[in-house]
């Protein structure tokens, strides 16, 4: 992840629409944040926010002046990257949907325990505690992250969301309720090893 | 709208909303603006000719339009033409011209049925035998694919960081 502030100067040999730099600037973090979480993959989310950009400027004559623009951009992030996953899973689906021994999808797992469910992480800072969620997420497979993104971020609802991935409802249904429950698993066992970390 | 992260039918989702929703944006890299700057910076230098159509000038979409319009009209009018007034002296010459394409189909032909001589000639236990061979060979090389796709490339942790 970028640690470094945020951009705020042009960069130099080009000549940018300078009100389109600022729009830019004032919605980067979001649209990047939406693909990233879809994709887990933060070089394919900047392609895709690239591409966000793009489009956005060959219609930035009515996006400058509308108050749902950051609607509009987050609507086109979400569908190219699902569209750039479909690609992608069509592409390789025979290779990286094999059963992975090691991977983060616990579908046999017995339900996760929690005593506490206000708190996964107890004295774990705020910082630090972003940073885990964020890496839980990439952790889990594809087919669990994004409809629990989607759900979760972006407040679809099951059935829209069984729609744009092209899978059944009982089939959304099932892999979000996988997904929490491995994200439960991966950020209990994250958060009571930085607790530990901690403490020492 | 789902369910908001106070809701108690299910303290699992509930808690998840909560730490999902409280998360802040990930930071853009800062390679982001400039890269889309330079792309726009070049697609601007690009000549009108090699910009899709929507960003060609206006005169030039009217004109283009206008001798689109002609040249279909043209199109037409010479396919009626043509087959208004198609003689057979006409025909006779078309196809004196053309008489190389019957050479071409009479040679495929001949390729054809040398072709089907040939493989009625081969045992059916050896053109089994080839499929087997060839449809192992195959399965062989994908799943070859698919372990060392596995064991060198795709790793989620990868992505992790």
């Amino acid at each position: 992840m970028n640690d470094d502030p945020p951009v705020q100067n042009s960069p130099s040999g080009l000549t940018p629409p300078t009100d389109f730099a600022t729009f830019m600037r004032n919605y980067q973090d979001m649209v990047f944040s939406t693909a990233a979480r879809l994709t887990g993959n933060e070089t394919q989310a900047e392609d895709i926010s690239q591409e966000v950009f793009l489009k956005a400027h060959q219609h930035f004559a009515m996006l400058s002046a509308s108050p749902t623009a950051g609607g509009w951009l987050k609507t086109v992030a979400t569908n190219l990257a699902l569209n750039h996953l479909t690609r992608y899973r069509n592409r390789w689906r025979f290779f990286s949907e094999l059963k992975r021994d090691d991977s983060a999808d616990d579908s046999d797992a017995p339900e996760v325990e929690f005593s506490a469910p206000d708190t996964f992480f107890g004295e774990v800072d705020a910082d630090e505690r972003r940073a885990l969620v964020e890496r839980a997420l990439d952790e889990l497979p594809p087919h669990q992250r994004i409809p629990l993104v989607l759900y979760h971020f972006e407040d679809l609802p099951y059935d829209e969301i069984a729609k744009k991935l092209g899978v059944s409802l009982p089939k959304v249904k099932t892999d979000i309720l996988r997904a929490r429950a491995a994200l439960a698993k991966i950020l209990q066992r994250a958060g009571s090893t930085a607790h530990e970390s901690f403490n020492n | 709208m789902n369910l908001p992260p106070e809701n108690p039918r299910d303290p699992l989702e509930a808690a998840i909303h909560r730490t999902l929703r409280v998360q802040p944006l990930r930071r853009a890299p800062r390679s982001l603006e400039h890269r889309v700057l330079a792309e726009l910076a070049r697609r601007a230098s690009l000549p009108w000719w090699h910009q899709s159509f929507a960003f060609w000038p206006a005169p030039v979409r009217a004109a283009f339009f206008v001798l689109s319009a002609i040249a279909a009209a043209a199109l037409v009018a010479g396919v009626y033409v043509v087959s208004a007034s198609a003689s057979q002296q006409f025909a006779s010459e078309v196809a004196g011209r053309l008489g190389w394409l019957g050479f071409i189909r009479q040679l495929g032909s001949t390729a054809t049925d040398t072709l089907v001589v040939v493989g009625r000639s081969i045992p059916t236990l050896w053109l089994f035998g080839g499929a087997v061979l060839f449809a192992g060979a195959y399965a062989t090389l994908i799943g070859a694919g698919a372990v060392a796709y596995r064991t060198w490339h795709h790793s989620p942790r990868r992505h992790a960081s």
